[in-house]
């Protein structure tokens, strides 16, 4: 056993990784075992635009035990079934990425091979109508999957949008009632120790040195650990995904209260539409080569569904990762670690991975390499495989307006990513790994949205005679089709289930 | 050339070709799939097969039962495995097919175990095991009961004559053709075969080319080559042994380490057979034959002793010939791996069967996925080297070799927290990598620290509560025997009779 003091934890940095890293570390460990301090400052503004989640974040909050319905109150959540993809590919495509599969599948051949057979024989069917998610999100409509797995509405899952800003005010509430000491300040100083070369302590603007064993840096794209001082290189993916700005502001609702976001290719870049309970975020992420700022604020601000309710606040990023966001006694977390753009809403989950990871490698007060190694060989697994997620999107595309899509188009694209996009162009051969981001269903539609259409599929589909694919695809339609006029709407469903209150409405819209 | 695979020529003998043609046509024989299977020569005799749990999945693909594997090729079922000798202090330990105790608050017992033994339990860490307590009681799991404290899975040990026959049996029944004779000639431009020539003068021609025998196919691939994996598994040769049916029959195979070498025992119906798996440079088969009966006084038969070469083609799938087996991968008997490994390369094949006779992108992946699975095969069965602590050589000389990376990375991090690193298309589940490691002495010197979330008065509560839990669900289990006598054989007519030492 190893020295049994308590672990000194050191977070760096508030924000949402920092106050998601903090309540998971209390959460998940004991007084005797761990005190965590979290330093942040006052003078630091978070972004606190609408943010977008995916399923794997009711993990998280089960995880730490937090009560749903009570978060998404406290942060004017919403419920998601999916991206809409609009202009994606090629100007007036429409498609989305649910979380939820494709159909079932038919003759012992995946639901997409039986689809595409139909297609090539001349029975062509939108895929988009065999997913229940799809069919919920067009109808507006939201409520919780059937737990009966039999049942065609348990074939999806969901996620949340909510404010970020106002779910780390929640999570500090949480972590605070836990034992987590929150100390305000801005850091001045970092010291090393001198044998090990391990950071040993931080110093604030008070004066005050804080010391610890391990240290968390959530301090944003700085990385004030992690990059300034341990001097962790930074892999730099932009030839990839040349978005490097981004300009947020949040609008008055209106329009559709969709249960999904949506995402809209632009020139240079894309436009994000997040429907909160009381407001609207919005964004454009853009590439600084191919638009100016002013250009680009002004596409957003022209492209809101309701009146803006704040000034358009700029963003500034790189695409990339650490080449290892755990070096020594300091592990990254957020935009300290890596920066993917939030595409397909995986900011907050690579959080939760980091963090999520770190209690299964916990560290003593001498950090073992062999954990260090393992961290970082899993990080880089989920980075890596979100950043070819998010190539496909650019990459795929037959757009004719703006460099910047000829220039995705072209440019080589990781090995990894091209293999799988040959596999799927030559016979409709879908990824399908077990750890990590994405699965299978997401690959499938957002490769179908954005126009690679399989030349082959399956022979295992032609088991099944043509006629009796042809009749299944019908039945599994239908059962959609049926099903889903009998859901709340999604607003119904949030007042009966989750509405805040309405002068918390209304302070929130002041 | 260009076009969908009418007809696959499965090429070679024994279990390889008819496991390999028998799931190609049933995958796609309803869509018009003709599979014709050049049998090369008889079946190497006195073989048996170990197989993992997930041959039961296969054999339900093929549409075998259980039942008739039992009764027509003598199958006895196996919980897990025993290695014995290989810490040279008399020690032995069970490999279940089963996880140990459950995960208390998200956290795997393993953790529970390491924190509790630094606490002073005794108990050993497969005593949590259902799996490990059933087979060394001698009974047997059957069926799915969801009560279970956990799913255990079972395995098989087969005579693999029979077994060749009854695949052969039912993949004739299904419509698979076959020609007898040896490959004399193979008819092939560049990286596409167009047909096999057989000594009787017969051309067998096809649009794929499958390589389920001594390689002849692959060999001749232009850009074919081999990858040894002799540093790690340092074994060269396989002696086959026949021996008297242990009485009961144990629900295990048995794995004892010996100087030299290891000798395997594996229960049939009508037999044990047995396996010396050894080093030609340090020993030889008379003495290992020997050592077999110092292991077990069974009155040992002996076969030729079979060459063995571990390694790996670097590209098992070339043009429109692609290598299954042991072609494709050469692995040490052990952990059952040869037919895992078949069997995981079956399944990448029938996943991935082309679409184009002409080639594409499949044979790319192909190779991909059957390399790392048996890289992660190969990982397991060094494990065991690297960890026995056995003296002489060459045990001692194969603990002396660098580890793959892979493999060293994991031991260092279970040494260090007890987390086993598990990668895509690993063979074995993390509680397997944990039974062994631990049970060949690599305790972890910490536990997840969420372990303790658990107070200690109530962890031993659980602890006791499994231990009672798995004594009673042993219990309830039948002893393998009554299952062995109501499975009695019952050879089928057609197959021929299985090939024996006698």
């Amino acid at each position: 056993m190893e020295a049994n003091t308590p672990l000194d934890i050191v977070i760096v940095g508030g924000g949402t990784a920092g106050w998601m890293v903090a309540t998971a570390l209390v959460s998940g460990l004991r007084p005797h075992q761990v005190r965590v301090r979290l330093v942040e400052s006052d003078e630091i503004a978070t972004v606190g635009v609408g943010e977008a989640t995916i399923p794997a974040m009711r993990d998280y909050n089960r995880f730490v035990g937090i009560d749903e319905v009570e978060m998404l109150r406290a942060t004017n959540g919403t419920f998601k079934l999916g991206i809409e993809f609009l202009d994606w590919g090629f100007k007036g495509s429409n498609y989305h990425h649910p979380f939820g599969v494709h159909g079932q599948s038919i003759g012992g051949a995946g639901f997409h091979h039986q689809w595409n057979r139909a297609r090539l024989a001349g029975h062509a069917f939108d895929i988009e109508d065999f997913s229940y998610a799809i069919a919920a999100s067009r109808a507006d409509r939201f409520e919780f999957p059937n737990p009966n797995p039999e049942a065609i509405d348990s074939t999806y899952s969901y996620a949340y949008h909510f404010d970020a800003s106002l779910y780390a005010k929640f999570l500090r509430k949480v972590a605070e009632s836990r034992g987590l000491k929150r100390t305000e300040g801005k850091v001045v100083d970092v010291t090393l120790d001198g044998a090990s070369g391990d950071v040993a302590s931080i110093t604030l603007a008070s004066g005050e040195v804080v010391k610890g064993d391990f240290f968390v840096d959530c301090t944003g794209f700085r990385g004030l650990l992690i990059g300034q001082t341990l001097n962790s290189p930074f892999e730099d993916w932009t030839h990839w995904l040349p978005c490097d700005r981004a300009w947020a502001v949040p609008c008055a609702r209106a329009g559709r209260f969709t249960p999904f976001t949506r995402s809209t290719a632009r020139e240079a870049g894309w436009q994000w539409r997040i429907p909160l309970q009381h407001r609207t975020g919005n964004g454009y992420v853009y590439s600084s080569a191919h638009i100016s700022d002013d250009e680009a604020a002004a596409v957003l601000l022209a492209n809101l569904d309701g009146e803006a309710l704040d000034d358009p606040r700029p963003i500034k990023f790189k695409a990339g990762r650490r080449t290892a966001s755990w070096t020594r006694n300091v592990m990254a977390a957020g935009l300290s670690s890596g920066f993917l753009e939030p595409l397909e809403s995986t900011s907050i989950y690579l959080i939760q991975i980091a963090v999520m990871n770190l209690l299964k490698l916990f560290p003593g007060k001498r950090v073992e390499p062999a954990l260090v190694e393992d961290f970082n060989r899993r990080v880089d697994m989920e980075y890596d495989r979100v950043r070819d997620f998010l190539i496909l999107h650019y990459h795929a595309n037959t757009r004719t307006d703006g460099t910047l899509w000829k220039q995705c188009r072209e440019m080589p694209i990781p090995d990894s990513l091209r293999e799988k996009l040959e596999l799927f162009r030559h016979r409709g051969h879908a990824p399908n790994y077990r750890d990590g981001l994405f699965a299978m269903p997401s690959w499938i539609s957002v490769l179908l949205g954005q126009g690679v259409t399989p030349q082959g599929y399956d022979p295992m589909a032609d088991n099944a005679p043509l006629a009796q694919t042809l009749a299944e695809l019908e039945r599994q339609r239908a059962a959609i089709t049926r099903r889903v006029p009998a859901m709340p709407s999604h607003a119904e469903f949030i007042d009966r289930h989750c509405a805040i209150p309405a002068r918390a409405a209304a302070e929130a819209m002041a | 050339m260009s076009g969908p695979v009418k007809t696959a020529v499965v090429v070679g003998r024994g279990t390889t070709p008819w496991l390999t043609a028998l799931a190609l046509r049933r995958a796609f024989g309803a869509g018009g799939l003709s599979v014709r299977v050049v049998e090369t020569g008889p079946p190497t005799p006195g073989l048996s097969h170990a197989g993992v749990p997930a041959l039961g999945n296969l054999h339900q693909l093929l549409g075998l039962s259980e039942a008739e594997v039992a009764r027509r090729c003598g199958a006895v079922p196996s919980l897990g495995q025993r290695f014995a000798g290989f810490a040279g202090d008399g020690t032995a330990f069970l490999h279940p097919y089963d996880t140990h105790g459950q995960s208390i608050d998200y956290v795997d017992f393993t953790h529970h175990w390491v924190l509790a033994r630094s606490r002073g339990l005794q108990a050993a860490l497969e005593d949590f095991s259902l799996g490990a307590a059933a087979a060394k009681q001698g009974r047997i799991v059957e069926g799915d009961d969801p009560g279970r404290l956990s799913v255990p899975g079972v395995g098989l040990h087969v005579d693999a004559t029979a077994y060749a026959a009854l695949l052969r049996h039912h993949a004739l029944a299904a419509g698979v053709a076959v020609e007898q004779g040896a490959v004399t000639q193979i008819d092939r431009t560049d990286d596409l075969i167009a047909a096999v020539v057989l000594e009787t003068g017969t051309r067998v021609a096809g649009d794929l080319f499958i390589d389920a025998g001594d390689g002849a196919l692959i060999g001749q691939m232009p850009g074919a080559g081999f990858e040894s994996w002799r540093d790690w598994l340092p074994f060269d040769r396989v002696l086959p042994l026949a021996g008297r049916r242990l009485s009961p029959a144990p629900a295990f195979a048995h794995i004892e380490a010996v100087d030299g070498g290891w000798i395997g025992l594996y229960p049939l119906l009508d037999r044990t057979a047995g396996l010396a798996v050894y080093d030609s440079r340090t020993t030889d088969a008379q003495a290992m034959l020997h050592r077999a009966e110092a292991v077990s006084a069974l009155g040992w038969r002996a076969g030729e002793p079979l060459a063995l070469s571990p390694g790996v083609q670097t590209r098992p799938w070339i043009g429109n010939c692609v290598a299954v087996g042991e072609t494709a991968v050469a692995l040490d008997p052990s952990d059952a791996g040869p037919l895992y490994s078949l069997q995981a390369a079956i399944s990448h094949l029938v996943t991935l069967f082309p679409v184009d006779a002409a080639g594409g992108p499949e044979a790319g992946a192909y190779n991909a996925a059957v390399r790392a699975h048996a890289a992660s095969l190969r990982d397991f069965q060094a494990m065991h080297y690297r960890l026995a602590r056995r003296a002489g050589a060459p045990w001692e000389a194969v603990r002396a070799v660098e580890p793959p990376a892979d493999l060293a990375a994991k031991l260092r991090l279970f040494a260090a927290r007890g987390v086993v690193p598990a990668r895509e298309d690993e063979a074995f589940q993390a509680a397997n990598w944990a039974a062994c490691m631990i049970g060949h002495g690599l305790i972890p010197n910490a536990h997840d620290p969420l372990a303790e979330g658990v107070a200690e008065a109530e962890q031993i509560q659980v602890f006791q509560t499994l231990l009672r839990r798995i004594a009673v669900e042993v219990g309830q289990m039948r002893p393998l025997e009554a299952r062995l006598a109501a499975l009695a054989p019952r050879p089928a007519p057609a197959a021929p009779a299985p090939l024996r030492f006698t």
